[in-house]
């Protein structure tokens, strides 16, 4: 359970988020909406621990979020994707992927040039894994290839790849489709749905096609201007008053 | 040849891109266990410093290519190291083989103390503080005399070649310097095909994002440092034993500079890097000198960036590109 409480974060003159707070129950898929500059990302780094919160509390299972070290985020079960994607260029997509599984391993420097027999069982541990699930996302074609220079939609699902390699239990998904084309999303969308069975996932997705937040959410919570003007269950939201004015005031 | 209709299965088979690589490995291999018994003493003594300098470019690389950091203070950890050994040698008669990890690990020690504060650095306030290190340590060493030699240094005994070995002086020094390079480059290439390996990569790539798959930046930039800086020793103490001398001006940060170009023109990030680069900063040096007494800085310019132009990824990489060119000329045919 994650219990977001009073979540502020303030940049300069700019409140980027004003005393936010909600819940997330075990398994619920969670759309967080809002337009533009609405807060969403930043709410999804301070719970990543990229942005420090000037006042408020984050509970995950009854922990102090806010007291763990970035990298440890994800000990806690916690991985997110990146608005603009955060990939390994260089890397092949399956090496991106296993980098996602870091922290079920064990491989220190001087085990890993001794290559210690624990080492390579290790490691063959990790590949199966990563191998297993780049076919689940329909990227074992191109296991090998470098992650630059291959089309949006498969970066998308690389990314995807590498943060269920570290095996969440709460996976935050900022703006995962993005870039992708109108097929591509209902595609996206039954395939969200199918990992989240299979992983027992709970999710909170950032999204802007509406489509695809009121289809596959059981909740969503509506940001606008750091503040939360929203909470309840996307039939509710669409209805809100305050969120249409919010979107109409964005497209206007 | 005449142009009779071959069945496409009675073709020779077309090696596949490993296998040719793996046949490149052990020519090289089989040509560094016969040159010595076939050129000249001076040219043995050439390839062992060649040898020399790939172990320290290995942790260059390790440091620059494959971490994504700056380091010009390599020269300083090579000095350390070769002062390491050459102070046990010349103080306590110390076997040879013990100054080795002796240097590893006073030089692994320093690297660590000096990968903290580069922790906070990047880029090239990085390079400037690494490079103090070479500054620095030109004028200490001077200054501690008694140990040091001062600017005289120390002249010191060579490793004696056993006698079951059959094996002239230059060659056993030969014979030393490829097995710490053949030890120093199996285990990079070990730990960079691992977690550790693919960790590095990540924060050269992308820090923020490597953090947040649970990479611990400060404990993987300092040990890649502490890594480097310990490779670098080890080669210094090597240098030592072959070269029986060590001297303050050996070691100016003109060599931490060379290294670092070395690395660059020899491949950033690439398996065989370090050794082409350790020919580079062997040869090119002197080839500028031969060619211009007057300038050798211009010539030695005008070679870096010639190979710049023509391989904007090292030797290493201009090799790979003919190999590949090599693989697909052969499936062609
Ligand atoms: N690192 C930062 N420094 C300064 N301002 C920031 C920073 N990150 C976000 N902001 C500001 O916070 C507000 C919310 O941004 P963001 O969370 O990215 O919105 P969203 O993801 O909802 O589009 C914006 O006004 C943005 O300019
Ligand atoms: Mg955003």
């Amino acid at each position: 359970m994650l219990e977001v409480s009073g979540l502020t974060v303030r940049f300069g003159g700019i409140t980027a988020l004003d005393h936010v707070g909600f819940t997330v129950r075990p398994g619920d898929m969670v759309g967080l909406i809002g337009p533009n500059g609405a807060g969403k990302t930043t709410l999804f780094n301070c719970l990543t621990r990229r942005y420090q919160a000037d006042e408020g509390t984050v509970r995950w299972d009854g922990a102090d979020l806010l007291a763990v070290a970035p990298h440890a985020i994800v000990a806690m079960g916690i991985a997110r994707t990146f608005q603009n994607l955060g990939l390994f260029p260089e890397l092949s997509v399956r090496d991106n992927v296993l980098v996602g599984a870091h922290r079920h391993a064990k491989a220190g420097f001087l085990s890993a040039a001794l290559r210690l027999p624990s080492v390579r069982r290790e490691e063959a541990a990790l590949r199966a894994e990563a191998d297993a699930l780049l076919d689940r996302l329909d990227l074992a074609a191109v296991a090998d290839h470098p992650a630059a220079g291959l089309p949006f939609g498969t970066l998308k699902r690389i990314e995807l790849a590498r943060a269920l390699a570290a095996r969440p239990r709460l996976l935050l998904l900022d703006e995962p489709c993005n870039g992708l084309s109108h097929g591509e999303v209902d595609e996206f969308a039954a395939l969200l749905r199918a990992l989240r069975e299979e992983r027992e996932l709970t999710v909170i997705v950032v999204e802007h096609h509406m489509g695809f937040v009121m289809g596959i959410c059981d909740r969503v919570v509506c940001l606008e201007f750091g503040s939360k003007i929203a909470d309840g269950t996307p039939a509710e939201v669409q209805n809100d008053q305050a969120v249409r004015d919010a979107y109409l005031g964005a497209a206007a | 040849m005449s142009d009779v209709d071959i069945p496409r299965t009675a073709r020779l088979a077309v090696p596949s891109a490993t296998a040719l690589r793996r046949l490149a490995v052990a020519l090289v291999a089989v040509a560094a266990c016969v040159a010595p018994f076939q050129l000249e003493p001076f040219r043995v003594f050439q390839l062992t410093m060649v040898l020399v300098y790939a172990v320290a470019l290995l942790g260059l690389n390790l440091l620059v290519g494959h971490a994504g950091q700056i380091s010009l203070g390599h020269g300083g950890f090579f000095a350390i190291g070769a002062y390491t050994a050459a102070v046990m040698l010349d103080r306590w008669d110390t076997p040879h083989v013990l100054t080795l990890p002796a240097a590893m690990a006073v030089t692994f020690a320093l690297g660590f103390g000096l990968g903290v504060p580069a922790l906070r650095l990047r880029g090239l306030y990085l390079a400037l503080v690494t490079m103090t290190i070479a500054i620095f340590l030109v004028p200490l060493l001077k200054r501690f005399e008694s140990v040091t030699g001062g600017s005289m240094g120390l002249t010191l005994s060579r490793p004696e070649p056993p006698s079951w070995t059959g094996l002239a002086e230059d060659q056993w020094l030969y014979f030393l310097a490829l097995a710490v390079a053949t030890a120093a480059g199996l285990a990079v290439w070990s730990l960079l095909r691992s977690r550790v390996g693919r960790a590095l990569h990540a924060v050269r790539d992308n820090e923020i994002a490597a953090e947040v798959m649970g990479v611990r930046l400060a404990r993987y930039k300092t040990l890649a440092f502490a890594w480097s800086a310990m490779l670098a020793g080890a080669a210094g103490a090597v240098n030592t034993w072959v070269i029986a001398f060590v001297s303050p001006d050996s070691f100016t940060v003109n060599l931490s500079i060379l290294l670092l170009a070395g690395i660059v023109v020899g491949g950033l990030g690439s398996t065989f890097g370090p050794l082409l680069g350790g020919a580079f900063v062997l040869f090119v040096p002197t080839l500028a000198q031969d060619v211009n007494q007057a300038a050798p800085g211009v010539v030695f310019g005008v070679v870096i960036i010639l190979i710049m132009y023509v391989a904007p990824r090292g030797l290493a990489g201009l090799a790979g590109r003919g190999g590949r060119f090599l693989d697909q000329a052969l499936r062609k045919k």
